[in-house]
Formats: structure tokens, C-alpha cells, sequence
């Protein structure tokens, strides 16, 4: 977990209690982070950039919407920014319904920094390796873009383990036809190895990922 | 028939028959002669004969006035024969009475003839008839006059229907004129034939004639009043029925509505013809007037009967009530009675009197039986100051010197105070005492006092305060409890923020290049939100030290017994049990008594909810109280809880340290505010038999309550 790691990452930082706010902020900078702070809920769904690397550190408790609320609607948006929940006076029940749509820490004040550091580090992490994957898919899937859709019947049965003689008897053709689309198929995907050529086809989604 | 004759001498028989025939005839013939030559001379006249035979009395007087013939009726009707008649000289009128015979004689002079004149017949026997006459001269036809001719006949029985008739006319026409009906009739147009003198009266009219030819509409009645009788009078004679006792309201002559009780009938004619109608109407008004008086009377009557009856209804139930009353009374009076025995043996209450005497001053006179029973049968004196020595207590004998003073200047007192039984009891008494004078002299001479024994009541009182002041404790306590919820959260952020920014603080520090400023801002941060929370610490202590703070003198075994009851409450409620170990006697101290009695309290609720994770049987608290050293009483509560480690035992004390789910780690930290502001210490410690023991300390007060 060097910093460098998170070089474009941001620690959003929402509470209303300005001395709690400017806390964290300052613990974020020791640590080479840049946190951003917003007052409320309202202000951060204003100025937040979804395509922005980073995690979220909210409190419980705020006048007007709660960090729950947040969370809420980040979930039902389909928004996946990690969050680190803070709370003056928590219960179990909040600390349960936060984890369970997928917090990444529930911290009680006063909270001791390392606590802290740990699980904005953690979230980060979550961050990057989500939208790393995304980065992923997205390529796979602008690969698989590139086939004509003869090439695109190939891909399916080549990943779904047919030979070439089994393929051309499929799709009523001769076995040097389907040489030279796999060979092409191969090469628009960038796929070095037929096992390759299955990761690129589940993370394009034209296969379901193996259970 | 043939018979020899003898000789031409001797005649036939024939012949002898026919003259006897002719002889007889002859005879007959001479007869008639004699008895017309004897009749020509005895009575020439044959009238006379005729005249004789009348019925009537006839009579002729000749040319000289004197009688020259009489018939035979005369004998019949004077009594006196023909020859005593032709005896007198002036005939005829010795016969009659003296009272009409001079108007006879005038009527004789003054006419030669007359017809049917009456008068009074005297007969020979002194008897009188009425008879008329009549008379004519008698003609001779030669215009020679012969006389005059009288008739008298015998009228009496004539004379007699006449004057029956005549009586019965004046008999009706008196009942009409007399009855106080009015009556009248009319003919076939309406119109009034006739009436009496009472329906003429109604009428309007001054005299009966005066109606005659009248209609209703010309009299006094209103045009639809005779429009009523006129239809009345058509429906009665054209249904030839009469009409009975119609009553009508009319308005009468002088003006008065009078109700008149109306009969119609119809009249006939010989032919039996309706011709007119006849009414009768008699004036009831009178009769309607006494029968609305008669229904007056009645109604008063029965009104009478009504009230009297309910007069008398009233009385009885009034004596009815009386009688209840009085038994109720009565049974009253025996249950008051009984009462008052129960009570005079049973009650606690005192009377007594007081006796002024020049020699020796105020003495008792009398005292209640209650009276010793209070005292405990000790021999009372009584002081010059109004004291009952040895039975008031001390704090309140300067009162009863007040209202002692107040009795000898004239005024009743009521006055509240202890006393001390002889047992030491302390008994509160509520006396009220009035003072008598002479009547004579003006002077006060006795005192008179009654007083009841209102320890009861005083207890009662004081328990009410106690718990209502309790109460008014539990409520601050509450009330402080949620205050410190809000304020929970809200030093939980100065709290965090010292910590982070200390934190920061230490790490900024450890960088390889020191951020000076960042450092700076970090401790600036930390002192700002240390204030911060000073601040809020501050108010929350503000509010546990709302009430001023008057310290006045505390009897800790009297504070303590008053919470007592609801300590035990609390730990009946927890399954635990409380052990009290009070010394006896125990200093007093200085203080406020809620505040003190809230750290009692807020340290056995600590003790009970730091066992509530052991058996019951083993929950208990110990409280005890006893000197402490030089000049201080300690007070410990003690648990048979989990007990503290040397690590928390040091943290208790701290706003928001607690090891309880539900608690907000405010309360020993008030508890220990509250007895350093007393002067005193709260501390923690481990139990010898495990558990926590909590002591706190205050300072003996310098002057002690006697």
C-alpha cells in the first residue's frame, strides 16, 4: 500500500462537525493522501466526479440526510465508491446495516488514526482494484467490437472448446476457413493463448464468468 | 037491509040511517057554532091563543099605558099570574130590578121600539134573572094603534155562557199579561197581530197595541236577529210544526244580550189552515247567569275540596317526615352518642382549663382523662410563661410563649408543637385555646383549651413532602439524563478531534520533512476543541448545579432513611437486597440535602447494576455510614459485582467512561462534582471480597443541630 499507489485518488471526506472534518483532513495529508471535505450530503452529491479515484469517509449522524442515506443512494445508483463510516454514538444495528451494503469499516469516535488510515487505505485499494478491472472489461469488450460477427461465432465456439474440425461441421464450412478466422480472432483480440482468449471472452461478457 | 013497513006510517031504515047521519052532522055543526060563538067570546082573537102558548113572556099594554093582556108564560118567568100582572098599573116595570129600571123606562120614552135591551127580571119571589125586551106598537091596520107589545125572555143562561166567556177572556188575557214570558203572534205576512207587555218591553215598544201591523225588522232587534226569527216563523208555518225551546241570544230594547228559551207553534184557522204563528220566549239569562254562578261555585267548591285535600296531604306527609325525621334523628342522637363514648375512650385529644387566682396565678382547674394519657400520668406544673414544664419540646416553647402572650391580651391562638412523652416519643398536638372573662369585671379569669393529637397528620405531611420532594429529584435526574444524551454526541467531537489531531500530531512529527505549519494548525485544532468540550462540560455542570447551592445543616441518618425506601425499590427491582449499617449517633454535616441524597442514590444504582450479570441470591449492597477520621463521616456503598480493575478503578470518574450498554458515563462524574463541591472525596475501590466498594468522605459540620 505505497501512496504513490494512490496518486490519483481522493479521500472524500463528509461531516458536519468542522473540527472532525479538518481532523481527518489533516490525517489524510499526513499520509500523502488529498482529501476533499464537504459539510452534508447534498454538497458532496453536488461536486462529486464519479469517474474520480477514491473512497468516502462519512459520518453517521448530520443534520438533513444521514451518511445512511448516502450510502443508499449510491447503491441504488449503482455507484461503487467505498465507504468508511464514522459515528459519534454508534449502535450495532446502524454498524450492521452499514456493512451489509457493502462499507468498508464502520468507526466509532473518538478513533484512534491508525484505525482510520487502515481503512481509507483498504477502501482506496477496493477503489482501484474495481476500476481496474472495469479498465478491463472495457478493453475485452472493445476487442470483441472489432470482430466481424462470423469472427464473433468463432471466438464462442474456440472458448467453448471446439476444435476447428468440430466448428466447420457446426457452421457448415471447411476446417481451413475456420483456421483462418480463429487466426484472425486471435490476433483483433490480442490473445496469445486460447486460455487468454477465455478471460478476454468472460470479461467482454460474451461468456458468464465461471461460477 | 029490507025491513016491512007497517003502513005507510012506518018509514024505512035506510032512511032512519041517513038521518042520523044528517043528525050527527048537524050536532058536529051546532058544537062547532057554540064553541065559535064561545070562542069568539072568551077569546075572540085566535093570535091570542098563539101568543099564550109562546114561550117568551108576552105581553099588551094598551094606548092608557095600562096592561090588557098577559100570556101564561108570565106565571113561569116572574112567578106571578096573569091577574096580579093586570093589576098593576105600570106594568111592566114593577118587575124590574130598581138598579136598571130607570134606564128601561128612558129606553121605552126614548124609542117606540126596542130589541133585546137586558136587565134584571125581579121575580115574585125576590129572585133575580136577566131577561131582554123587546117591544113594538101594535097596528090596528088602520093606522089606528092599539097598543104596544112586549117580549121578555129569560137571557140568564145566556147571560151566564156570556159572563163565563168574558171571565175566561180576562183569565187568559191576565196569565198573558202576567207571565214573565213574553208571548206574541203574528199572521201569515210577519206580520205581529199582537203580544203582551213583556214581549212589547223586549220589543221596544211602549204599549202591546203598538206592535200590531209591526215586523220584526221595525222593532228592536239587529237586522240579522230578525232575519233569524223571520226564518224561524216561515220554517214553522210552512211545516205547520212547532218549534220547542230554541234558546237564542237577543239583543234586547235597552241594549242587554239576554239568552231567551223560544217556543213557535203555528196558529189555524176554523179550516184548521195555518194563519200565523205564536211565540213565547222567557228570558233565562238569569237563569244562565245563576247556573255559570252555580258552576262557579261548584268549581270553588271542588277547588276548596282539592286544596283542602292537599292541605291535609301536605300535613300528613309533613308529619310523616317529622315522624322520619325524628327517628332519624333519634337514631342519630344514639349513634352520636355511641361515637362519642368510643371516642372519649379511645381518642387522643385533650381538653383542659385553666383558673386565674390572685394569690397564685394561673392554675390548672381541669384536665380530660386524654389529657394524662398523653402526659403519661406525670404531675404537671404550669409555668408562669404558659409552658407545660417538662412536656413541650424545646424547639417550640418560644412559640407557645408567643401564644401564650397573645391568650392573656384577649385572643383565641391556635398553635402547633411537639411534645415529649414519657416514654421520649415525640407527639405533635394542635391546641386551640380561648380565653374567658369575667363577665362582671371584665378580667380574664380562665382559659379554655381543647387540642388533638395531629402526630398522624404531621408524619403524613412530612412523608408527602419527602416523597414529593423525591420525586422532584428523580425528575432532575431524568430530565439531566436526557440533556446528557444530546450532550453525549456533541463532546464526543472535540473528543475526536483532540484525538485525531494528537495523532496527526505525533505522526507529523515522526515525517522525514517536519510540515511546521501543518503542526501548528494540528495544535491549534487540539486546544480549540479542547474548549470546546470545556464548554460543553461547563453546561452540563451548570445544570446539575442549577438549584443554589444552600448548604444548611444535614442529619446524614434522616437523609438516608428518607431515600431508604426507594433504594429499596430499586434493588427489589434489580433481585437484590440492601444492607443499611448506620452508625448511631452520626455527625451532621453541611450541605444540600438532594444533592447528596442524589450521589446516595446514584451510587447503590451503580452497586445493584454492576451485579446484574450475578445470581441473585448473591446481590447485595452494603450501605453503611459512620466517622471517618478527624472531622469526617464516610459513607460506603458496597457490590458484590464483577469489581474494577486498577485500570478502570481510575477511569470511573470520567465523563462518558462506562462499562454499562445503556449508560452514558455521566454519573459518578456528577457524583464526584457534586461531593467536591461539599468539600469532600469520592473514590473507588476493590472490594476485599471482591465487588467495588465506593467511599465518600465529607466534613463534620462545625456546629451540631441539638
Amino acid at each position: 500500500m505505497k501512496p504513490d499507489r494512490f496518486e490519483q485518488a481522493r479521500v472524500f471526506i463528509v461531516d458536519d462537525d468542522p473540527g472532525v472534518r479538518q481532523m481527518i483532513a489533516r490525517m489524510v495529508r499526513s499520509v500523502g493522501l488529498e482529501p476533499e471535505t464537504f459539510t452534508c450530503v447534498k454538497e458532496f452529491l453536488a461536486g462529486w466526479e464519479p469517474s474520480q479515484p477514491g473512497c468516502l469517509v462519512l459520518d453517521v449522524r448530520m443534520p438533513g440526510e444521514s451518511g445512511l442515506d448516502l450510502q443508499e443512494q449510491l447503491v441504488r445508483s449503482g455507484a461503487s465508491l467505498p465507504i468508511v463510516f464514522i459515528s459519534g454514538h454508534g449502535n450495532v444495528p446502524m454498524s450492521v446495516r452499514a456493512m451489509k451494503h457493502g462499507a468498508v469499516d464502520f468507526l466509532e469516535k473518538p478513533f484512534d488514526d491508525q484505525a482510520l488510515l487502515d481503512a481509507i487505505h483498504a477502501a482506496l485499494a477496493r477503489d482501484a482494484e474495481r476500476r481496474a478491472s472495469e479498465r478491463l472489461r472495457a478493453d475485452a469488450r472493445a476487442r470483441v467490437a472489432r470482430l466481424t460477427p462470423r469472427e464473433r461465432e468463432v471466438l464462442a465456439l474456440v472458448v467453448a472448446g471446439g476444435a476447428n474440425k468440430q466448428i466447420a461441421a457446426q457452421l457448415g464450412t471447411t476446417e481451413q476457413t475456420i483456421k483462418m478466422h480463429r487466426g484472425r480472432v486471435m490476433a483483433k483480440m490480442s490473445a496469445g493463448s486460447v486460455a487468454e482468449l477465455v478471460m478476454l471472452a468472460q470479461l467482454a461478457g460474451v461468456i458468464a464468468p465461471p461460477a | 037491509m029490507s025491513r016491512p013497513s007497517p003502513a005507510q006510517s012506518v018509514a024505512s031504515t035506510a032512511e032512519l040511517l041517513s038521518l042520523r047521519r044528517q043528525l050527527d052532522a048537524l050536532e058536529k055543526r051546532v058544537a062547532e057554532q057554540v064553541r065559535t060563538i064561545r070562542g069568539l067570546t072568551a077569546r075572540p082573537d085566535p093570535f091570542r091563543a098563539v101568543a099564550d102558548s109562546s114561550y117568551d113572556l108576552e105581553s099588551w099594554i094598551g094606548t092608557d099605558g095600562r096592561l090588557v093582556w098577559v100570556n101564561r108564560a108570565v106565571e113561569r118567568l116572574t112567578g106571578y099570574t096573569a091577574e096580579e100582572c093586570l093589576a098593576m098599573e105600570d106594568y111592566p116595570f114593577p118587575l124590574v130590578q130598581e138598579e136598571d129600571r130607570e134606564r128601561i123606562r128612558q129606553a121605552f120614552q126614548a124609542s117606540s121600539s126596542g130589541n133585546d135591551v137586558s136587565f134584571r127580571l125581579r121575580r115574585k119571589n125576590g129572585e133575580t134573572i136577566w131577561v131582554a125586551v123587546s117591544w113594538q106598537p101594535i097596528d090596528a091596520g088602520n093606522g089606528r094603534c092599539l097598543g104596544l107589545h112586549t117580549s121578555i125572555r129569560d137571557i140568564s143562561d145566556r147571560k151566564r155562557a156570556e159572563d163565563e166567556l168574558l171571565q175566561q177572556q180576562q183569565l187568559v188575557t191576565n196569565i198573558i199579561k202576567l207571565i214573565p214570558s213574553g208571548v206574541f203572534w203574528k199572521g201569515r205576512d210577519f206580520a205581529y197581530l199582537g203580544c203582551n207587555e213583556a214581549f212589547a218591553r223586549s220589543a221596544g215598544v211602549t204599549r202591546p197595541e203598538e206592535i200590531v201591523g209591526k215586523t220584526d225588522y221595525e222593532l228592536a232587534w239587529d237586522p240579522d236577529q230578525a232575519d233569524y226569527f223571520r226564518a224561524c216563523d216561515r220554517q214553522v208555518m210552512e211545516n205547520d210544526q212547532p218549534m220547542l225551546n230554541l234558546q237564542e241570544v237577543e239583543r234586547q230594547a235597552d241594549g242587554r244580550q239576554a239568552i231567551l228559551l223560544t217556543s213557535k207553534v203555528p196558529l189555524h184557522d176554523a179550516d184548521g189552515k195555518v194563519c200565523g204563528v205564536l211565540g213565547i220566549d222567557t228570558d233565562i239569562s238569569h237563569l244562565k247567569e245563576v247556573e255559570a254562578e252555580l258552576r262557579q261555585i261548584q268549581a270553588e267548591l271542588e277547588r276548596r275540596v282539592e286544596e283542602r285535600t292537599a292541605a291535609l296531604a301536605g300535613a300528613n306527609r309533613q308529619l310523616q317526615n317529622e315522624i322520619a325525621e325524628r327517628e332519624r334523628a333519634e337514631a342519630a342522637l344514639r349513634v352520636s352518642q355511641e361515637r362519642y363514648r368510643l371516642i372519649s375512650e379511645l381518642t387522643s385529644d385533650y381538653a383542659y382549663a385553666l383558673r386565674f387566682h390572685d394569690a397564685d396565678g394561673w392554675k390548672i382547674e381541669w384536665t380530660t382523662d386524654a389529657f394524662t394519657r398523653i402526659t403519661g400520668g406525670r404531675a404537671l406544673s404550669f409555668g408562669v410563661n404558659g409552658i407545660w414544664h417538662d412536656l413541650i419540646h424545646p424547639d417550640d416553647t418560644a412559640q407557645l410563649e408567643r401564644a401564650w402572650q397573645g391568650l392573656l391580651s384577649g385572643r383565641s391562638t391556635t398553635t402547633e408543637f411537639r411534645i415529649v412523652g414519657q416514654d421520649g416519643k415525640v407527639r405533635w398536638l394542635c391546641d386551640h385555646a380561648r380565653p374567658v372573662r369575667d363577665e362582671a369585671t371584665g378580667r380574664l379569669v380562665r382559659i379554655l383549651g381543647a387540642a388533638q393529637d395531629i402526630t398522624d397528620r404531621k408524619q403524613a405531611e412530612e412523608e408527602t413532602r419527602r416523597h414529593r420532594d423525591l420525586l422532584a429529584h428523580m425528575d432532575r435526574l431524568s430530565t439531566m439524563g436526557e440533556l446528557t444524551a444530546q450532550l453525549a454526541h456533541e463532546l464526543n467531537q472535540p473528543l475526536c478531534t483532540v484525538v485525531g489531531n494528537a495523532q496527526t500530531a505525533q505522526r507529523l512529527l515522526a515525517a522525514p520533512v517536519l510540515d511546521i505549519a501543518e503542526l501548528q494548525a494540528a495544535l491549534q485544532d487540539i486546544v480549540n476543541a479542547g474548549k470546546h468540550a470545556g464548554q460543553i462540560i461547563r453546561r452540563l455542570r451548570e445544570f446539575v448545579r442549577r438549584r443554589p447551592f444552600q448548604p444548611v445543616l444535614l442529619n446524614l441518618q434522616r437523609l438516608i432513611e428518607e431515600v431508604a425506601g426507594f433504594l429499596e425499590a430499586d434493588a427489589r427491582q434489580h433481585g437484590a437486597s440492601i444492607q443499611f449499617d448506620i452508625a448511631d449517633p452520626l455527625p451532621n454535616v453541611r450541605g444540600d440535602p438532594i444533592q447528596i441524597q442524589q450521589v446516595i442514590l446514584n451510587l447503590v444504582r451503580n452497586g445493584l447494576e454492576a451485579m446484574s450479570s450475578i445470581r441473585t441470591s448473591a446481590r447485595e449492597v452494603a450501605l453503611r455510614a459512620g466517622p471517618a477520621g478527624a472531622g469526617e463521616v464516610r459513607i460506603s456503598v458496597a457490590d458484590r459485582g464483577t469489581g474494577l480493575t486498577a485500570q478502570t478503578a481510575s477511569h470511573v470518574f470520567e465523563p462518558f467512561w462506562t462499562t454499562k450498554t445503556d449508560g452514558l458515563g455521566l454519573g459518578l462524574a456528577i457524583s464526584r462534582s457534586i461531593v467536591e463541591a461539599h468539600g469532600g472525596r469520592l473514590w473507588a475501590e476493590a472490594g476485599p471480597e471482591g465487588g467495588t466498594v465506593f467511599h465518600m468522605v465529607l466534613p463534620v459540620a462545625e456546629e451540631s443541630p441539638p
